[in-house]
């Protein structure tokens, strides 16, 4: 295969360097330096243009091709793929069952160099078409502009769906799907006129989820496959500031639990009490929605023993039916027992894996540089450290697609600080390949903006509100409120 | 040429002359800051985002222009060219409402007052002035139309597009053709009414494009409150505050001294060139203090955006860098556009300082893409390779966790990991000085300061004797702590005139005002 890659990339250069003028270049034995690192990668049937650059280059020439099909390419530093030829050549890869093969001239400093081919493996295993994310900058406690986006990874559209500047500049946190499902979301908008949002077919409600008997407002939240109940942890959360170098944030909980949100009846089920009082977060449905995956670690004094607040992977059974919870608690992965913390389980649609963070302590990876993704193989029990999707930055933040093939997260690989949409294949063995950035019109867009990408979570649809109605609702619609249920029975 | 007319010119420029000296000579600093709180990238990715608001041409423009107030002759002149340019097209228009001479030069000059006004506060934006000359020029256009027809059908489509070009510049235009279609002949005024409503609603009914609230529809490219003063407070914090960056700490000393300020920002400057200078511990009380608030700013939910902004500085001389971070990056967020040419260059020397050479990597290669900070950019690549960066060694070693206001852990720390960070040293002392707390104050004397060879600053020693005496100490420790018989004299003849003038602050001033006796007795701390 890479004898048949170099014959084919003799043969495509001879081609571009006789079309162009760029004769005599130097020969490279490594990959090109292209931003974003696409050499390799496994990308799906319908993902917009990978388009690239070189920093450095004055001048590039690109050639794509796969089967008897050849596009030939352009540009000062930057390669734009066109649409129509980048769709063709993707059904073109699935069909023949080939990869692309990139090879590419750049000019630097007056000079063409010639580099490594490398190939870009193409899977009909299609990724959710919509992405939604938080863009924010990375700093805490204080904020100014905050929006959520919702973006169409197969072209480069992009469309703000919520806007703190139109809702009073408050804060308002991430937008999760119920299912990838775009007519089951939610997200939670502070300020007075703030609440819940939760969208079901377009509907918007917005539920004050917070009452007596409560620890705080909710934060970290999850849907039943049903879409009646969510799952939520509550917590009173600090932020501190580390001192070393390299450590930055540390943002921890001096409390949290869980709470299940019946939203047909709005009441609120509590966490049983019979367990002890230790800290509760990032709960999930397991896709039956018979089970509550979270995260738990004893009660410690915060933040002078923050280095030892580790915490475990655990499940709890849950009745739809009644409503209630179980009574029995499993322990999934003892993550203290090898001195790390789990954050943010994420279970795939088909029930087959349970993705989470792992992070030497802590409840908050985003700000860890050592937090990794790790995928449990639920059916088998085996744990893959995914080393081959991780960086020695931080990656977090993960959802999956709805046909449990891709997930997305959010990587800060490239500088430590802001945090980028990176898509990753898990494919029917369970092996995951190297991930991808959201590909950009310009390419130049992550070297210029401020921003990170926050929480990014896959959807099947188009979610059906924006801005404005956000707006109206922020302003117009008086908050729907919820009660304890009382009297729980437990299984 | 008529002898009116001469007259005008000559005022004109006079006047003109008069307002490129005011920026250049007297009033730099709003618009120097103005140039700091923005980033212009020579991009094409970033020129696409100017699209996403009305207002991009002037926006544009108005930011490209803004860049070159790095220079103060810079400012005058550009801030001097646009007023006059807007003095000339008001009074074009004026004269096209058939006002006589010399009314229209008088007219116009009204709004160009303002204008200057505008100019002169904190957040006005360049671009706010070339909104108001798109107007005007558009203005003047449709009113050299001969055909009525066409006055009336253009009307709505030219404002539509205005407002894309020059957002809130559609108001002004909208006003000046419904009073040039009044005044001219042949046109019924009722059918005015209806293109005006429709242009006036225009930035009402696409607000939700641009993901604007109504007010901010109406006034893009206004991001801020308006000021219409000659702000003089302002003034003299921000010359402190440039002075400050460019490390004339003797000039920041002066200033304070003739400014005399009651303001926590400026004294948060003094003390900052105090400890440049290392005279924190004899010149403390020489200047204004507010207590320990006047040794750091606030980057909390509770400050203000400009505090914010300048919140950075005094961590990242302390070296304590996580914090100057975060402040930095805070700064950044409350800057009108959101990005900051001075703060992205601070975070780039910030993650040069600490080795990380990634997030430098980022933030320097912003730099290069801008006109007049790319050298820096470029020579500061190559700091990244170099070892010895002497804020490394501030840097602390030892981690714990802090709230961002808890200064004293912060400076505890930084102490531990690098004793000799007399900054550190002196801004701790100082805190608890400030705070008037003794046992503090001698608790981390005993601890930090070892320094048994050299004089007591002046400060120190008159807070030191405070405890000792309060602990009744003995000639033997008074030795042990270097305490020479000047102090305890003074001290003792304090202690005499205070009794004798029975809580009164006035017999004390002359002689001890400068002292931490006379702000024990008598400072009020905010």
């Amino acid at each position: 295969m890479k004898n048949l890659l170099k014959i084919h990339s003799f043969i495509v250069l001879l081609i571009l360097t006789a079309c162009g003028r760029s004769r005599g270049f130097i020969t490279e034995q490594i990959l090109p330096p292209i931003y974003p690192d696409y050499a390799g990668v496994t990308i799906p049937v319908n993902i917009a243009p990978l388009n690239f650059m070189v920093s450095d280059a004055s001048g590039l020439r690109v050639n794509l091709s796969v089967g008897a099909m050849s596009i030939n390419l352009k540009g000062r530093g930057k390669i734009r793929i066109p649409m129509r030829k980048w769709r063709t050549l993707l059904d073109k890869a699935v069909t023949l069952e080939e990869d692309i093969t990139v090879s590419l001239l750049a000019k630097m400093q007056g000079q063409w160099h010639q580099y490594l081919p490398f190939p870009w493996h193409v899977t009909r295993d299609s990724i959710d078409p919509f992405l939604s994310y938080r863009l924010i900058e990375p700093g805490y406690e204080v904020w100014k502009t905050i929006q959520l986006a919702e973006r169409h990874s197969e072209s480069f559209r992009e469309r703000i769906i919520a806007d703190n500047q139109l809702t009073g500049n408050n804060c308002m946190n991430c937008h999760t799907y119920g299912n990838q499902d775009p007519g089951l979301s939610f997200f939670h908008l502070r300020g007075p006129g703030g609440g819940t949002v939760l969208n079901r077919n377009g509907v918007l409600r917005k539920i004050d989820l917070f009452t007596q008997g409560m620890l705080s407002g909710v934060v970290y939240g999850n849907f039943h496959p049903s879409g009646r109940y969510a799952v939520y942890s509550t917590n009173l959360v600090l932020p501190g500031f580390h001192t070393k170098k390299g450590e930055r944030l540390e943002v921890y909980d001096s409390g949290s639990d869980l709470v299940v949100v019946d939203l047909d009846l709005n009441q609120v089920i509590p966490f049983p009490e019979d367990f002890p009082h230790d800290f509760r977060t990032f709960p999930v449905f397991s896709a039956s929605g018979d089970a509550v995956y979270y995260c738990n670690a004893p009660r410690i004094t915060v933040p002078d023993s923050i280095y030892h607040l580790r915490y475990d992977l655990l499940k709890i059974p849950f009745d739809p039916a009644t409503g209630t919870w179980g009574n029995k608690v499993d322990t999934v992965v003892r993550a203290s027992a090898m001195g790390l913390s789990v954050c943010h389980p994420k279970t795939s649609p088909d029930g087959r894996y349970l993705l989470f963070s792992m992070a030497h302590y802590g409840t908050f990876p985003i700000w860890h540089q050592e937090t990794d993704l790790w995928l449990l193989d639920l059916h088998s029990g085996e744990t893959d450290k995914l080393e081959e999707v991780n960086s020695p930055y931080s990656d977090t933040y993960h959802s999956w697609s709805s046909n449990s093939r891709w997930f997305v997260f959010a990587s800060k690989r490239d500088d430590g600080l802001y945090g980028k949409p990176y898509f990753c294949y898990v494919d029917l063995r369970g092996k995951a390949h190297k991930p991808f950035v959201l590909p950009q019109k310009d390419p130049q867009r992550y070297h210029n903006t401020l921003k990170s990408y926050n929480i990014p979570e896959l959807s099947r649809g188009k979610l059906p509100f924006g801005a404005s109605d956000i707006e109206h609702l922020y302003f117009k619609v008086p908050a729907e409120r919820v009660s304890i249920k009382q009297s729980v029975d437990h299984e | 040429m008529r002898k009116g007319t001469v007259v005008t010119i000559l005022m004109a420029g006079i006047v003109a002359a008069a307002c490129f000296l005011f920026f250049l000579l007297h009033y730099p600093y709003h618009n120097l800051l103005k140039e700091q709180m923005i980033l212009f990238l020579h991009s094409e990715e970033y020129f696409l985002t100017y699209l996403a608001k009305p207002a991009w041409l002037s926006c544009y423009a108005g930011d490209l222009l803004t860049q070159f107030y790095i220079h103060p002759a810079g400012s005058a002149l550009i801030i001097t060219a646009s007023l006059l340019a807007e003095w000339l097209l008001f009074r074009r228009v004026f004269q096209k409402f058939g006002i006589r001479s010399p009314f229209p030069s008088l007219l116009a000059a009204a709004p160009v007052i303002i204008e200057f006004l505008f100019h002169c506060g904190l957040h006005y934006p360049l671009s706010s002035t070339f909104s108001t000359l798109l107007a005007l020029v558009t203005l003047i256009a449709f009113m050299r139309l001969r055909s009525n027809s066409l006055y009336f059908w253009l009307a709505f489509p030219t404002a539509a597009i205005l407002y894309l070009l020059a957002g809130h510049g559609i108001i002004l235009f909208t006003v000046g053709w419904l009073i040039g279609g009044i005044l001219r002949k042949g046109l019924h005024r009722y059918f005015l009414i209806l293109p005006a409503v429709c242009s006036l609603a225009m930035p009402l009914l696409v607000r939700t494009l641009f993901l604007l609230s109504p007010v901010q529809a109406y006034r893009y490219p206004i991001r801020k409150p308006l000021t219409v003063n000659v702000d003089m407070t302002w003034k003299k914090i921000l010359e402190l505050d440039y002075e400050s960056q460019q490390g004339n700490w003797s000039r920041v000393l002066l200033l304070s001294r003739e400014y005399a300020m009651q303001n926590r920002i400026a004294s948060y400057y003094t003390n900052l060139a105090l400890s440049q200078t290392n005279l924190m511990g004899e010149w403390l009380f020489h200047f204004y203090q507010p207590g320990p608030a006047g040794l750091f700013l606030p980057a909390t939910p509770q400050s203000t955006p400009l505090m914010i902004t300048f919140a950075n500085e005094v961590f990242f001389y302390l070296g304590d860098l996580n914090m100057a971070q975060h402040a930095a990056m805070l700064g950044m967020i409350f800057s009108p556009c959101h990005r900051s040419s001075r703060l992205v260059k601070r975070l780039a020397g910030i993650h040069i300082a600490i080795g990380d050479a990634p997030a430098a990597g980022k933030y320097l290669g912003l730099l290069e893409k801008t006109l007049f900070y790319r050298k820096w950019a470029v020579k500061s690549r190559e700091l990244q390779t170099v070892e010895n960066i002497p804020l490394r060694e501030k840097i602390p070693s030892v981690d714990t966790i802090r709230l961002a206001d808890d200064y004293i852990t912060s400076l505890e720390i930084l102490l531990q990991s690098n004793p000799e960070n007399k900054m550190a040293l002196d801004y701790l002392l100082c805190y608890h000085i400030l705070n008037k707390d003794i046992p503090s104050f001698r608790q981390a004397y005993d601890k930090w300061f070892h320094h048994a060879h050299e004089r007591i600053p002046g400060v120190y020693a008159q807070a030191l004797i405070v405890s000792l005496f309060q602990e009744k100490a003995d000639n033997e420790v008074l030795k042990k702590y270097n305490m020479t018989t000047s102090v305890i004299g003074d001290f003792m003849d304090y202690t005499r005139t205070y009794e004798e003038a029975g809580g009164l602050s006035a017999p004390l001033q002359e002689r001890y005002g400068n002292t931490f006796w006379f702000y024990y007795h008598f400072a009020l701390i905010q």
